[in-house]
């Protein structure tokens, strides 16, 4: 059935525990253990089917199809790509997406880029599908493979008598194929230590592209792959230098943070047009984008230390935002950047209306909810499920006149023994947002009654938002969490715990480093640990038995 | 999608493949029926089709339930828009999700304890493929679409239908697409009065597909257990896909009750407000009932609302899922008034939908005569997400298959009795069904005919 | 109420350090696939019990209440039997605290089977009186209360020889 279990999941940590300590035990505590996980075979997401595209065929060429959707596992989207297949709805959306962009790379405005060749031939075609198969395929194509390709093409020119019209019909082969859907890990004998198994350069260039730049290898990181450079440090260092500099990682990091955030929930947040009118599509948009560029400003262009973003009182604004945030904004279009005055009730990651909003209900606000979001999305804490029974007609009691404000509302979550276990751990921070109603605007008092935004986090109290943002800048697990996730989504998998010497290094290295992203990603794709394959692993068995070196069939 | 001989793309491709002119040679049937109006000339019977329909947070306790076993049943206020279809639906009432001590989680596992037949044991999870699939693999494999799935919110996320957790089947979202994918390009007019002509292209693009087949042996070997299950399921996919193409190479038997409709409005707005689902589910009803009509699938899964019921009346403060939990029951009428109001909306759009497919004329009745329409909920008490008792019903006659108009009830029996039978009356060789405690081998043979 | 959590964390929680919110650390050891199924067994139940609570939480109040939700009150009490059929499967042998994970069953539950289990036996009778009386639409508001009140003490009696004490404010829950 391929559904992963607790009982696997949670064995997997917990004998990695065994080995993790005994080798530690023995061994160097310096270097964490390099144990790898197992081969991946991931699907593309949307975002990364429409880069690869415009990166092998141009920009200009249209997809038009849908897409289905992706499934959170263990926390982020990127690790239910390595769970999805594709249904037969899937693969007729695929199929004639691959038509459409077939057809369009061979018309008469694309034809001489994408072909390049004098005459229209074997020879010609022979070029291309060589060409273009390496790309979408991420490798270059055996000569068998590329006979088959070519032989399709030109037995369907025949037919209609249309040489593009051949290549467009073969290239629709490719573009539906299983290896440009799913990028799937190959592996090789390593030649450094006998017996043992490495990840294929072509896979590396895959890991490396996708993570930071969110689509297909490109033609360099190709040949750096088949010229054995990646399996070198400096030539893999090279490489990661060269997509870490380039104006493209912010791509590959817009698409981490809007995993990390939880932000495809935007694509179907609907406000109550009665009790917030000002919330409209455009904000929507707008909402997401201003996190998204705060977050990259931050981060990728300033080089910022990631704590910051919970103190911050710079961000950036446009026209429908101005008006929820009730702050003028010059440009009539267009962003600007924006400073919260030092008195401004708005500081931090935390009061922008996209995360206020997105964390609310569709006609009032959720302490609840964004006090889970935040011990959830951002510090790496999952909690339970509420008890399907629980009676929420006596606790929030939203028609009772005494009971203004919400942490009134909310009283029993803190005073109930069944509700506070669970609660405790997270209203009192939601309820310091209560200032932000459910589209994340500003008020002072809630029916009358002033909001009081005072609380605890795990021991540190704060009496506003300011010291909440300050309270979350100095609590480890915000930093860890970042440092953990990130990694889980460069691989797709939650880490093992043989694994977790490697990721508490790079949580150490990340907070040496300034706590800087940047550092970060360079540390992770130019170690060993990101690229290391386990042979047998538990994510098959239920039992790991650490003498068994069997490779897979 | 003939429901004659079919000739292998091979036998074609063997004649063919030096593009020589092809005229598919299949019999053409003088006329189109029996004398009796139930099967065609030949013999061969008029297919039966299976379709689920979904509505979010059950019902009102003492307001839905008949009180009447047997034939002579009764509507409570809450169907009372089932009045006109009183004779062409089973109920069944007081079966239970049996969940063995697996956590309730809402408007889920009652939701995955009816289709696929195991509770959930953790969040979100499914652990078996859901019973439309099941029924898919056996009667859907000759189709142009193994199934469709409509999603009258609009939202894809509003999906239960799935061999697998992580593979949900993609729904369609709105009239305009629906109706694109149905009759756009690919679509072959059964009624058709031109003579027909195969596209010899789509010999090429089969012959192009069978490249990207013949790579399933080499990935299949480098991959790990779990993969190659995904793997394998890409490549059934495929298998549609060629379908497709194939049946574009067969001219279609005509078919009486097939009509191709005008075009729907593009750009309608979609979303979970009450009038607007109305609007798109009706829309999307009748292009499905032709789709049915002209043989373009025989499994179809409809959601009305998602099990969380995001339904909300335009202008009102809350909708239709927090009603379910925040309203005070009336201290007068004794249960919860606005969300009552909702569940009546959601049976008035059942009982449109079986209008829609009742209004299509087949055979000797009608298309819901030769269906087998499994409508049912996430939850029965929506309030405390009880899955005890969660209202299922079927509609349809299932080609006489079964015997319709009758209210079941039992006290406690597995819900998976239900999807077992629908699997053996859709054909499914399968004795029992479900697992754990609710693993039965005891389908409901009152509605056997 | 839309939520994205899932029920596995709290093994998890359980097992791993966690600097930040002060939880114990567990020793690494050996699990084979036999143990993993018992830490399995005690998260499920902790959560099953959580149910439970909820369930009964609801009983009381509605017993007390002047407007009581009947119907609600009628599918809780079979919920509350539907988990008192269970109870000895939640206990396997071996899921005690000698595993190492938290949980607030006492090794007194399996060194007094039989009379954990005469306990079991008495839950599922009060739970299947509990039912049926909830399921009664004659019955009066004391027999309820009363009902409910003897569910209560099953479960307390229980509680008190085979649970060990819940300190306030310091609920293992989450």
């Amino acid at each position: 059935m391929g559904a992963k279990t607790m009982t696997t999941r949670a064995s997997r940590i917990l004998v990695g525990l065994v080995v993790g300590s005994v080798l530690l035990v023995s061994g160097c505590d310096d270097e964490p253990v390099v144990t790898g996980g197992p081969l991946s075979m991931r699907k593309l997401t949307e975002a990364q089917y429409r880069q690869s595209i415009a990166d092998i065929f141009g920009e200009d060429i249209l997809v038009v199809g849908r897409f289905e959707s992706e499934t959170r596992t263990d926390g982020l989207l990127a690790v239910g790509s390595s769970r999805a297949s594709v249904t037969e709805a899937g693969i007729e959306q695929f199929y004639a997406m691959a038509n459409s962009i077939a057809s369009q790379v061979v018309d008469e405005d694309h034809r001489d880029d994408a072909l390049s060749c004098p005459a229209t031939d074997d020879a010609c075609a022979r070029a291309f599908f060589a060409r273009t198969g390496r790309l979408i395929f991420r490798r270059t194509l055996s000569a068998d493979e590329l006979e088959q390709w070519v032989v399709r093409s030109t037995e369907a020119a025949e037919t209609t008598n249309d040489f593009h019209d051949g290549i467009a019909t073969a290239l629709s082969g490719m573009l539906v194929s299983p290896e440009f859907l799913f990028r799937i890990d190959t592996a090789e004998s390593d030649p450094d230590a006998v017996g043992e198994t490495r990840l294929s350069g072509y896979s590396i260039a895959s890991r490396l592209s996708f993570f930071l730049w969110n689509t297909t290898p490109d033609d360099e990181l190709l040949t750096a792959a088949e010229t054995g450079q990646l399996h070198s440090d400096d030539g893999l260092a090279l490489q990661a230098d060269r997509l870490l500099a380039s104006p493209r990682l912010e791509r590959g990091m817009r698409a981490f943070f809007r995993d990390f955030l939880g932000m495809e929930a935007f694509e179907h947040l609907q406000k109550d047009k009665l009790v917030y009118p000002a919330f409209n599509q455009a904000v929507t948009e707008a909402a997401e984008e201003q996190i998204l560029r705060l977050v990259m400003h931050h981060l990728v262009a300033s080089d910022g230390d990631y704590r910051d973003l919970f103190t911050t009182r710079d961000t950036f604004m446009n026209r429908p935002l101005g008006m929820v945030y009730a702050v003028p904004v010059r440009s009539p279009d267009g962003w600007e950047a924006f400073s919260f005055p030092e008195d401004d009730p708005r500081v931090g990651l935390l009061s922008h209306v996209g995360f206020t909003a997105l964390h609310s209900h569709r006609g009032r606000s959720s302490a609840t909810l964004r006090g889970i979001a935040i011990r959830e999305l951002l510090m790496c804490q999952p909690v339970q499920p509420p008890p399907a029974a629980v009676d929420f007609t006596v606790v929030q009691d939203t028609d009772n006149p005494n009971l203004k404000t919400a942490r009134e509302r909310l009283t029993a979550h803190r005073t109930e023994p069944v509700c506070k276990g669970c609660h405790q751990f997270y209203d009192p921070i939601g309820l310091s947002l209560e200032n932000f109603d459910g589209a994340g605007m500003y008020r002072s008092q809630e029916n009358g009654a002033a909001i009081d935004i005072s609380g605890d986090i795990d021991g540190t109290t704060f009496a506003n938002i300011a010291e909440l943002g300050a309270a979350l800048r100095e609590h480890p697990a915000i930093t860890s969490c970042l440092v953990e996730s990130v990694i889980k989504y460069a691989a797709g998998r939650e880490s093992s715990v043989e694994e977790q010497g490697w990721v508490d290094g790079n949580v150490e290295s990340f907070s040496a480093n300034g706590h800087r992203l940047k550092p970060l990603l360079r540390d992770i794709v130019a170690s060993d640990a990101f690229y290391a394959v386990a042979t047998e692993t538990a994510s098959t068995n239920a039992k790991l038995d650490i003498q068994d070196t069997e490779t897979n069939e | 999608m003939s429901f004659g001989p079919r000739i292998s793309r091979r036998q074609i491709l063997k004649g063919m493949i030096h593009g020589t002119a092809v005229t598919v040679g299949l019999p053409v049937l003088n006329s189109f029926l029996n004398s009796n109006g139930s099967a065609f000339a030949d013999g061969r019977p008029l297919p039966v089709r299976f379709g689920t329909w979904v509505w979010g947070c059950g019902f009102t306790p003492g307001r839905f339930v008949p009180t009447q076993s047997g034939e002579d049943y009764d509507l409570p206020v809450e169907l009372r828009s089932m009045a006109p279809h009183k004779e062409d639906v089973n109920i069944f009432s007081g079966f239970d999700c049996l969940l063995d001590g697996a956590p309730n989680d809402v408007h889920h596992s009652g939701l995955m304890s009816i289709r696929s037949g195991t509770a959930p044991l953790f969040y979100k999870a499914q652990h078996a493929p859901t019973l439309d699939v099941l029924i898919a693999d056996e009667i859907g494999g000759d189709s142009r679409f193994r199934s469709l799935e409509l999603a009258a919110p609009g939202n894809k996320e509003d999906t239960y239908s799935a061999r697998s957790q992580r593979n949900k089947n993609l729904p369609e979202l709105n009239p305009a697409g629906l109706y694109q994918r149905i009759f756009g390009s690919g679509f072959q007019d059964p009624n058709a009065k031109t003579a027909f002509t195969p596209d010899p292209k789509i010999l090429h693009q089969l012959s192009v597909l069978s490249v990207v087949k013949e790579e399933r042996q080499r990935l299949m070997s480098q991959l790990g257990a779990e993969d190659r299950i995904r793997m394998d399921e890409y490549f059934t996919s495929l298998r549609q896909t060629e379908q497709q193409l194939s049946l574009q190479l067969e001219e279609p038997e005509p078919l009486q009750a097939c009509s191709i409709p005008n075009a729907p409005p593009e750009r309608l707005e979609s979303g979970y407000e009450v009038e607007t689902v109305k609007r798109n589910h009706r829309l999307m009803a009748e292009l499905l009932g032709l789709a049915l009509a002209c043989d373009q699938t025989r499994v179809f899964n409809m959601v009305f609302t998602n099990s969380f019921s995001d339904l909300h009346k335009a202008g009102g403060s809350s909708g239709h899922h927090l009603y379910t939990h925040e309203e005070i029951t009336d201290k007068e009428l004794g249960y919860q008034v606005e969300a009552a109001s909702f569940v009546e909306i959601n049976m008035e759009a059942w009982s449109e939908f079986l209008s829609i497919l009742k209004a299509i004329p087949e055979g000797d009745g009608t298309l819901l005569d030769n269906c087998l329409v499994f409508g049912h909920s996430d939850t029965s008490y929506a309030k405390i997400h009880a899955v005890l008792g969660i209202p299922m019903m079927t509609a349809g006659k299932a080609g006489g298959r079964i015997k319709t108009g009758t209210h079941i009830v039992t006290n406690g029996d597995p819900v998976t009795r239900v999807g077992l039978t629908m699997q053996q009356v859709m054909g499914r060789p399968v004795s029992s069904w479900g697992t754990k405690s609710m693993e039965t081998s005891k389908p409901v043979a009152e509605i056997f005919a | 109420m839309h939520r994205r959590r899932r029920l596995g964390f709290v093994l998890v929680a359980a097992l791993t350090t966690c600097a930040a919110c002060g939880e114990h650390e567990s020793a690494p050891r050996t699990l084979t696939a036999e143990q993993q199924v018992l830490a399995d067994a005690i998260v499920s139940r902790r959560y099953k019990m959580k149910e439970l609570d909820v369930e009964l939480k609801n009983l009381r109040d509605g017993v007390s209440s002047e407007n009581p939700d009947r119907h609600a009150m009628a599918f809780g009490a079979k919920t509350v039997r539907s988990h008192s059929r269970g109870q000895l499967d939640w206990f396997p042998e071996g899921s005690g605290p000698e595993l190492g994970i938290e949980t607030l069953a006492k090794p007194e539950i399996w060194q007094n089977w039989a009379d954990f289990e005469a306990a079991a036996d008495d839950f599922e009778a009060v739970s299947d009186e509990l039912a049926t009386v909830m399921g009664d639409p004659d019955a009066t508001p004391a027999e309820r209360s009363a009902q409910v009140k003897a569910t209560m003490a099953s479960c307390n009696s229980c509680h008190a020889r085979f649970r060990k004490r819940v300190v306030p404010g310091k609920e293992v829950e989450r």
